[in-house]
């Protein structure tokens, strides 16, 4: 039914190794594109579409890498990420946005993102921050 | 007295009428919506997946989709993806929209309809995919009295990037009422570096009319702020002694994005302007350059009688590079308001309370008890809290 | 005889009323369409990073609220709106609200300097939360709502205030909705009011109402009724004309300087939001500044309402007193061409609609039998005019139903149904029982719980009690 130009999706040049992602946006177009994007690059992705949920999914779950929005209902991502430093999660975060506010991105760093991706976003530049953040070296599992 | 009762007894079968004719078209109505918003949630779903599986795997699909362009569910999630795409899943995505001629069709909706509805629709979504075949469009619906078509049309100009017609939007914005002026200015940020010239231009041509809107140019020097040229400097730094103060406040704003430690006297002198509001956005653009020779100005305007231009000038102060000592420095002035304000950017960057933790584990210096004093002595101020 | 035209008199009253409400309810259908396609592509979001868009103070006056402020106050945090702060006031809790709000926002009490423009009882600490959030808590001593928004107002920073309430569920885009208004015409206008909707039988999750429904239960469902009448069927017309009598105390947008001149909201008023309104028009008109007091059909504000009957007759009653003491601070306004559209339409319309209606009727209620029973009533006139009133009153229920259709809030073609049974039934007491509980307000009395202890179930609750 469609026709493949061919073009392979992944190309960071890394081996697929299953590490676990979590994406907590609320935006059912952003969440598509980010699995389908990461499944492609050979990740495990979970996506949740609250706050609440997200924290509860960070502090249980088992993940090696967050992509939070900041806006979503329940809880705000800033929110979310303070409590995880609490709760002392292990994963590094990356904060996704729409929302043009400088403040904001200061914020949001100074509470522990490694890195913050605005709406509209690269897909491909996406796939290489994603790496970039993930451990090197993965504890067994 | 009492009339005739036949024309009451009219009105009320007529209103008894109405009422009943009302109440079953409001519920066909409804049933009807309902049943289409239903559908319309299923065609969404559908769409959302479709597009979001073909932007992913970067295929461009062929016959299947032609049948769904007719279908506003599909346009709208279709520039929903556009929206938070770029890259090479941007691209795929226009090509489907080349492939589906999108704006022909668009176009020829929009020309064909009188329907004020439909035409911002097509516009709006005709200025999300601008190109250069769509500029006549938009610079007719520019000209259009209704507000939102002419922000569409300015958005779909900006797209397109052409300079030359930056000076179609200015010209609009000369006749428009202020707010709408200000949304015109929004979009002329969309052009980027490219509208610089432009802008600066008719920055510099207004100093010698007499007749022009200060609130016009105020928006005109926060668009070239925001769009951060460096070309426009110069001027900007000449707009800081302009006799119109929205005009030095608006460039003062603008230099703290557009500027460079070029403009720091400029800027220090307009830390003595008679109107408050520069002086705190010189303050504010001042945080933005740690450059030694602001050190001391903006000390001294922590002590400005206006409480916008202390915190300003305490907020610069605690970005800048030498500026946390000066800050410490102001919490024994003998000015509660510097004191004041340099407490609370303090306590907002934390310094307190790490002296405060220093303070108890022991390890506290002879500064971190100052600070402490200081904080202290400003909590047993005024219980009412209030100060003039 | 007298006694009959005494009770035609009644009935042509009851007539009038009821022709000038469909009058309104017109009138704000034609307002609301003219509205409708341009919000629909007016691209608010764009104005999420725009920097013409004022920021705004949140006012909460929070009086034992222990239970909800927190996920109230995170409700507000979730809405999309460049810059924002939340200032709740801690009006003399005797519960735990204060600590509630410092355990779960980790407070640290501040010093922070503020102009007191309006006098209010005295401020004991003030608190700013050391997460990334704008939230500030005030608390003082007790001495009211109306105090309570005063001394908010004095410590907010920004030009703009929303007061509102604790319990208050906003959606996400209403603060930018509302103050689309203010962008608009920055200079003149000094306030915008909300669009108000009954919560109960809402499926409220996080913080939003996620699935609005209609209630179950009668006596909510008749205050749905008149919440549409009296918001989409009538303040779109008045706000056209800047004759808005009203803007509700549920949510409410002021200029923080307009409000300061005015003296803010006053102390032990029990309609102080009509109180508020009306002097601000006042205050404009009589020194004679350019103004526009605007209603946002698009904002809305979801509320819980009394659902048993004990709590509804204090409110209402509460709210006639209120009424009442209003008719006597802006008598002179009636009719007074000084006050433009406010003092011919508005004003005179809660005069002669709330405030007089129900006397008439009251006095109907006694007249009509009377005058039937003694054989003395033409009742070829009476029983249409009769009829009229009860049909046109129906129509106008049905056409605020109309109305907000646009806002595809209830959809289900059942729910639809019941709510037109509804405008029918709504007269066959209901409507009656108000009106006794408004001649009852005019009968001063001993009743010190006025403000009434509604059952706080909490803004994240509200789903738990179905």
């Amino acid at each position: 039914m469609l026709r493949d130009q061919g073009r392979p999706f992944d190309n960071t040049g890394v081996m697929s190794d299953g590490s676990k992602i979590l994406i907590a946006d609320d935006a059912p177009t952003v969440t598509l594109l980010l699995t389908r994007a990461l499944e492609s690059a050979g990740y495990d992705v979970t996506v949740v579409d609250d706050g609440v949920a997200a924290y509860e999914a960070g502090v249980n779950g088992d993940f090696d890498l967050a992509l939070l929005d900041h806006l979503m209902p329940g809880m705000l991502g800033a929110e979310v990420l303070q409590k995880w430093n609490e709760e002392g999660v292990l994963f590094n975060t990356i904060v996704l946005s729409g929302m043009d506010d400088d403040d904001l991105v200061i914020q949001l760093l100074e509470l522990g993102a490694v890195d913050f991706i605005r709406k509209p976003f690269n897909i491909k530049e996406l796939l290489v921050r994603v790496r970039l953040q993930l451990p090197v070296t993965r504890p067994a599992r | 007295m009492i009339t005739n009762p036949e024309p009451l007894l009219v009105a009320l079968l007529a209103a008894a009428l109405i009422s009943v004719v009302l109440s079953v078209l409001l519920f066909v109505i409804k049933y009807a919506h309902r049943r289409r918003l239903r559908a319309a949630g299923v065609r969404r779903a559908l769409y959302i997946g479709a597009l979001g599986e073909m932007a992913a795997r970067n295929s461009v699909p062929t016959a299947e989709i032609q049948g769904w362009r007719d279908d506003p569910i599909f346009l709208e999630v279709l520039f929903d993806f556009l929206a938070i795409v770029t890259g090479d899943e941007r691209e795929t995505l226009e090509e489907l929209i080349d492939q589906l001629e999108l704006r022909d069709r668009l176009s020829r909706e929009l020309r064909g309809t009188r329907r004020r509805n439909t035409k911002l629709r097509t516009l709006s979504y005709l200025a999300e995919i601008a190109d250069e075949s769509l500029q006549p469009i938009f610079v007719e619906c520019l000209a259009d009295p209704v507000t939102e078509e002419k922000l569409h049309a300015a958005r779909g100009l900006a797209q397109i990037g052409d300079p030359e017609t930056v000076s179609l939007i200015l010209d609009q914005m000369e006749s428009e009422e202020t707010w709408v002026a200000a949304r015109l200015a929004d979009e002329i940020i969309e052009f980027g570096a490219v509208a610089a010239p432009a802008l600066v231009k008719y920055l510099l041509l207004s100093e010698h009319d007499p007749n022009r809107d200060p609130e016009l140019l105020r928006q005109v020097i926060r668009v070239i702020g925001l769009i951060g040229d460096l070309r426009a400097e110069p001027a900007l730094i000449s707009m800081l002694e302009s006799p119109e103060p929205l005009v030095r406040v608006g460039a003062a704003s603008a230099l703290s994005r557009a500027g460079t430690p070029e403009s720091v006297p400029g800027l220090i002198s307009a830390l003595a302007d008679p109107d408050w509001r520069v002086r705190a956005r010189a303050a504010d653009a001042l945080g933005t350059f740690s450059d030694g020779r602001a050190l001391e100005p903006l000390g001294r305007a922590l002590r400005d009688e206006a409480w916008w231009v202390r915190q300003d000038a305490a907020k610069a102060l605690a970005t800048h590079l030498g500026g946390e000592r000066r800050l410490i420095e102001a919490l024994s002035d003998d000015d509660p308001f510097a004191r004041d304000a340099a407490l609370s950017q303090l306590g907002i960057r934390g310094t307190v309370s790490e002296a405060q933790q220093r303070f108890e584990v022991g390890t506290a210096t002879g500064q971190d008890r100052m600070i402490l004093a200081a904080s202290e002595a400003a909590r047993q101020t005024d219980d009412a809290g209030a100060v003039a | 005889m007298i006694l009959n035209v005494l009770a035609i008199l009644v009935l042509c009253y009851a007539v009038i009323v009821e022709l000038s409400i469909l009058v309104l309810a017109v009138g704000a259908g034609f307002s609301l369409k003219r509205d409708r396609y341009i919000a629909k592509y007016r691209r608010i979001e764009d104005l999420l990073s725009s920097d013409t868009v004022p920021p705004v103070s949140i006012i909460v006056p929070a009086h034992n609220e222990e239970f909800g402020i927190a996920d109230s106050i995170r409700s507000m945090q979730m809405l999309k709106y460049p810059k924002i702060e939340i200032v709740v006031v801690n009006d003399g809790s005797s519960d735990a609200t204060l600590d509630r709000l410092i355990e779960a926002f980790q407070m640290v009490e501040v010093v922070v300097p503020y102009r007191t423009d309006i006098e209010t009882q005295p401020i004991r600490a003030v608190y700013r939360s050391t997460m990334p959030i704008p939230l500030i808590v005030i608390d003082k001593v007790n001495g009211g709502k109306a105090d309570a928004l005063n001394a908010g107002t004095n410590v907010a920073r920004y030009p703009y205030v929303l007061l509102t309430d604790a319990d208050v569920i906003m959606d996400q885009y209403c603060v930018l909705r509302a103050m689309r208004h203010v962008v608009e015409d920055r200079v003149r206008t000094v306030a915008v009011g909300g669009n108000i909707r009954p919560a109960n039988g809402c499926e409220v999750a996080f913080g939003r109402v996620v699935e609005p429904r209609v209630p179950d239960k009668m006596i909510e469902r008749v205050q749905l009724l008149e919440y549409l009448r009296s918001f989409v069927a009538s303040r779109p017309a008045w706000s056209r004309i800047n004759g808005l009598p009203l803007i509700s105390g549920a949510f409410g947008i002021f200029r923080r300087e307009t409000l300061a001149a005015v003296g803010g909201m006053t102390r032990g008023h029990l309609g102080e939001d009509l109180d508020l309104t009306m002097r601000i028009h006042r205050h404009m008109k009589d020194n004679d500044l350019p103004y526009r007091i605007s209603y946002a059909p698009d904002c809305v504000a979801w509320t819980e309402v009394p659902n048993s009957t004990k709590v509804l007759r204090t409110q209402r009653i509460r709210w006639h007193r209120g009424l009442i003491r209003a008719v006597g601070d802006f008598g002179s306004m009636t009719f007074n061409p000084k006050y433009g559209a406010v003092g011919m339409l508005g004003w005179p319309s809660q005069l002669f609609i709330e405030y007089l209606a129900p006397i008439v009727e009251f006095v109907g209620w006694f007249v009509l039998p009377l005058a039937f029973l003694l054989g003395v009533l033409n009742v070829s006139v009476a029983l249409p005019l009769l009829g009229i009133a009860f049909f046109v009153g129906a129509i106008n229920s049905i056409i605020a139903l109309y109305l907000d259709e646009v806002y595809g809030y209830f959809n289900s073609p059942m729910e639809a149904l019941r709510l037109l049974g509804l405008t029918f039934v709504e007269n066959l007491g209901w409507r009656q029982r108000t009106v006794w509980w408004r001649i009852r307000a005019m009968v001063p009395t001993r009743e010190k719980h006025l403000w009434g202890e509604m059952e706080r179930v909490g803004v994240g609750n509200l789903a738990a009690r179905k």
